[in-house]
């Protein structure tokens, strides 16, 4: 995966017409894992998801959305619940991204620091990058990267008291602490 | 010779009652009560209280979409993708468009649920009485027929099936929405209270009321001795209930039949016609298809009634032909199938509400405030037929905050705050019966029973749109005048039927010349063949109709037990 670099810094890679595959053949040949009803990844599509979900939502004192297998439901949602053109558009600008990471970091995406990852993604959120459908790409999965965490069992639980029975409904309640969760979420 | 007799002594009971739904189960439980050996025919599979609730108690989370339909379900069942409850948690209670197809001479969303409990499992639970002003409707109006009974007629059924049903509500006082047996109402918000004292300073004739829903609030003797108990606000109803919180056929009649020991519920059983038998003079039984054996049974009764919601209900009627009605059961004037209508719902209105930052609420609550009927109530002051009752809520948002990517990000996610009060409302109009607003029988298609697709031929008119126009412009003036801010109005245009309240075809009145059935449910034709599903209305008001439709058939089932068949 180095190649790319190395061509660059040896000048040999100059203007966007240069079209070079940029994952390895050990890389191409890894299978996903996960098995989807529809899209056909690969291994590195996959590992590449997981780590941008474990940098947009790192483990802090709190598990972080990578820990809580919230790359399943990105997957799970891109494979089900959403438009063929739009699918497309995701992979296009996942491989897009993978190439802007090989350019910039000289690593695949799995293989970033947390913090390279983050700087991307700040850039993407900026709608600094947004080329080649890594836009496209960026509010799929920020999307349902967001939706998946806070959905989680983890955060319902332990972060929004969720109670499946609440008992009751009070139609008025005056608010003490305007910074109570559970008033908050009612 | 004797195997037959015995197989026909097997198949006979002295009523049958086809469709195990809102209207049907209360049949089942009317008849068994009094001792009537009863069949129930339904063609979906049983749905057993508590035991075939399979998403019941389910956490969000263990939906594998958090509740979002897949794609493919979406584009192959473009129509029950339509309707607000067709999600993950429910879906499986809803038919599916290529599982059962039928003809759109026009569009119309027809969202069916087939099982045992029928659509009971998955309504809204909004239950309001009719008023004289409703009833008295077509004859002070000039449309339709006259309805052959008025509000004293079904008031004391309206008791009746409401105490056992569990209805929650407000004594409100009005006479255009009467008050009944209620349990303790539920709340109202702060917004909401706001709004109902606002209203009822700037206008005499407009009520913001709490909504009157099919939920135990307070359970009483007769709900426990149901197995029901009060209700959770989960707000997880169209699961089925493992707390028979509201009313579905599944957690109160049909056991409550079954208890009795007559009642024979028989799941699987699509039936195909009612089989009239012209010596006698009268429908002797019905012809059914074991779903599963795909074999023709006949079963016999005295006593038919036929509840399998209303377009079905005028399906079968269609298709009953003999030589005495070769146009259907009954339709000696050809009216059959014709007359139907429905309710409104294309119109909602929303807005911003500054202020009240000091309230909020606390816990579900499973129902919504209601706008009772104000147009044209006690004389005709618009330029369009009728009127329109409407729902209404008051709700803060809640503002997630996801700005941000990282450590940041997590730390926003984990900080919602309160944001400002919204309101909203949607229309529920009355439209009117027409003989172009009809169902018929494809002449060529058959579903997989060999029973002919139901084409739908039904519409909007300019009564219709003008009621529209006057619901937004009216919801706009009381938003505005209560100084809610950025007013915003919609009109879907969604077709008929998405509001699942399709009435009519087989209407009520007082000439067999001009209606099906009389004051009691019977065909006019056949006296011991019943109607007392939606199909039977003789117009629609705009009041949510499956209390009524619970109240005729008690009361109807009360009748045909003082016959003679
Ligand atoms: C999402 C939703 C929200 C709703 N909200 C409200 C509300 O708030 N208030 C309100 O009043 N109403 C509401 N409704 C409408 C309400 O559900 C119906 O009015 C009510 O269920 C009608 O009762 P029914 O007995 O006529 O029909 P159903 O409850 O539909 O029962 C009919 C039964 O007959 C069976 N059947 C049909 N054909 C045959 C056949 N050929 N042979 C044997 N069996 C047959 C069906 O399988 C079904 O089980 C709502 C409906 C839905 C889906």
């Amino acid at each position: 995966m180095k190649r790319r670099m190395l061509l660059k810094q040896l000048g040999l890679l100059a203007g966007a017409a240069v079209v070079l595959p940029h994952c390895t053949g050990k890389e191409t040949a890894q299978e996903a894992t996960i098995s989807l009803h529809k899209l056909k990844i690969t291994g590195h599509h996959q590992n590449s998801v997981t780590a941008l979900v474990d940098a947009l939502i790192p483990k802090t004192d709190t598990p972080g959305a990578k820990e809580l297998d919230v790359q399943s439901y990105v997957w799970r949602m891109v494979d089900d619940c959403t438009s063929e053109e739009d699918q497309k558009k995701f992979l296009a600008g996942l491989d897009h991204l993978t190439t802007i990471a090989d350019d910039r970091f000289g690593k695949t995406i799995a293989e970033c620091s947390a913090a390279d990852l983050q700087t991307l993604l700040q850039e993407m959120n900026d709608g600094k990058i947004t080329e080649k459908n890594v836009g496209d790409f960026y509010q799929q999965f920020r999307r349902h990267t967001i939706r998946g965490f806070v959905g989680t069992e983890s955060v319902m639980t332990n972060v929004y008291h969720y109670n499946m029975i609440p008992g009751h409904f009070t139609g008025v309640v005056e608010i003490k602490d305007p910074n109570d969760l559970k008033v908050i979420l009612g | 010779m004797n195997l037959n007799i015995d197989a026909k002594d097997k198949n006979t009971f002295d009523a049958i009652v086809i469709g195990s739904g809102i209207s049907g189960g209360w049949a089942a439980k009317e008849f068994g009560e009094k001792g009537f050996k009863t069949l129930v025919l339904e063609r979906g599979r049983d749905v057993k209280h508590n035991v075939d609730y399979p998403t019941t108690n389910k956490r969000p989370w263990e939906f594998e979409h958090y509740g979002e339909m897949p794609r493919d379900v979406k584009q192959e069942n473009p129509i029950v993708s339509k309707c607000y409850a067709f999600n993950e948690d429910a879906a499986h209670f809803f038919v599916k468009d290529k599982e059962h197809p039928y003809v759109q001479d026009k569009p119309f969303d027809w969202i069916r649920g087939y099982q045992v409990g029928g659509k009971s499992l998955l309504w809204a639970r909004q239950t309001q009485r009719w008023s004289e002003f409703d009833f008295e409707g077509p004859a002070r109006d000039g449309f339709a027929v006259d309805w052959p009974i008025r509000y004293k007629d079904i008031a004391p059924w309206y008791s009746y099936v409401e105490k056992f049903a569990g209805i929650s509500g407000n004594k409100d006082g009005l006479a255009e929405l009467p008050d009944g047996e209620f349990l303790p109402p539920m709340e109202m918000t702060k917004v909401e209270q706001y709004f109902q004292a606002k209203v009822a300073e700037l206008y005499n004739d407009r009520h913001i009321i709490i909504g009157r829903c099919a939920h135990i609030t307070e359970p009483k003797d007769i709900h426990i001795q149901q197995g029901r108990v009060k209700c959770q606000h989960r707000n997880l109803c169209q699961r089925g209930c493992p707390f028979g919180g509201y009313f579905s056929s599944n957690a109160s009649t049909i056991p409550w039949a079954l208890k009795t020991g007559n009642v024979t519920l028989r799941p699987n059983s699509v039936v195909h016609s009612i089989i009239y038998d012209d010596k006698k003079g009268k429908a002797v039984g019905v012809r059914v298809i074991d779903t599963e054996t795909k074999e023709s049974i006949e079963y016999f009764a005295n006593v038919i009634f036929v509840n399998a919601a209303a377009l079905n209900t005028n399906l079968i009627l269609l298709n009953s032909t003999s030589n005495r009605f070769p146009a259907g059961l009954g339709n000696d004037n050809g009216l059959l199938g014709k007359y139907v209508a429905f309710h409104n719902y294309r119109a909602r209105v929303s807005a911003e509400v500054e202020g009240f930052e000091n309230f909020t609420k606390s816990g579900n609550r499973p129902n919504g405030c209601y706008i009772p009927r104000f147009r044209n109530v006690r004389k005709q002051e618009t330029d369009f037929l009728r009127g329109y009752a409407a729902g209404f809520d008051a709700n803060r948002w809640v503002n997630h905050h996801a700005e941000g990517v990282g450590a940041d990000l997590k730390a926003n996610l984990f900080k919602p705050t309160l944001g400002g009060w919204h309101v909203g409302s949607h229309m529920m109009g009355e439209t009117i019966p027409k003989d172009t607003n009809f169902v018929s029988l494809d002449a060529n298609q058959k579903d997989a029973w060999g029973i002919p697709l139901l084409k739908i031929n039904i519409d909007y008119d300019t009564n219709d749109d003008k009621m529209v126009a006057d619901y937004l412009e009216q919801m706009t003036e009381m938003f505005e005048k209560a100084g809610f801010k950025n007013v915003k109005t919609h009109d879907s245009k969604q077709a008929p039927g998405l509001d699942i309240h399709e009435m009519g075809g087989v209407r009520m009145g007082n000439d067999p010349k001009t209606s099906l059935l009389n004051k009691w449910n019977q065909l006019h034709a056949c006296k011991n063949v019943f109607v007392t599903d939606g199909a039977c209305m003789t117009s629609t008001s705009t009041q949510n109709p499956s209390l009524t439709y619970m109240a005729l058939t008690a009361r109807a089932v009360d009748y045909a037990v003082k016959q003679k068949f």
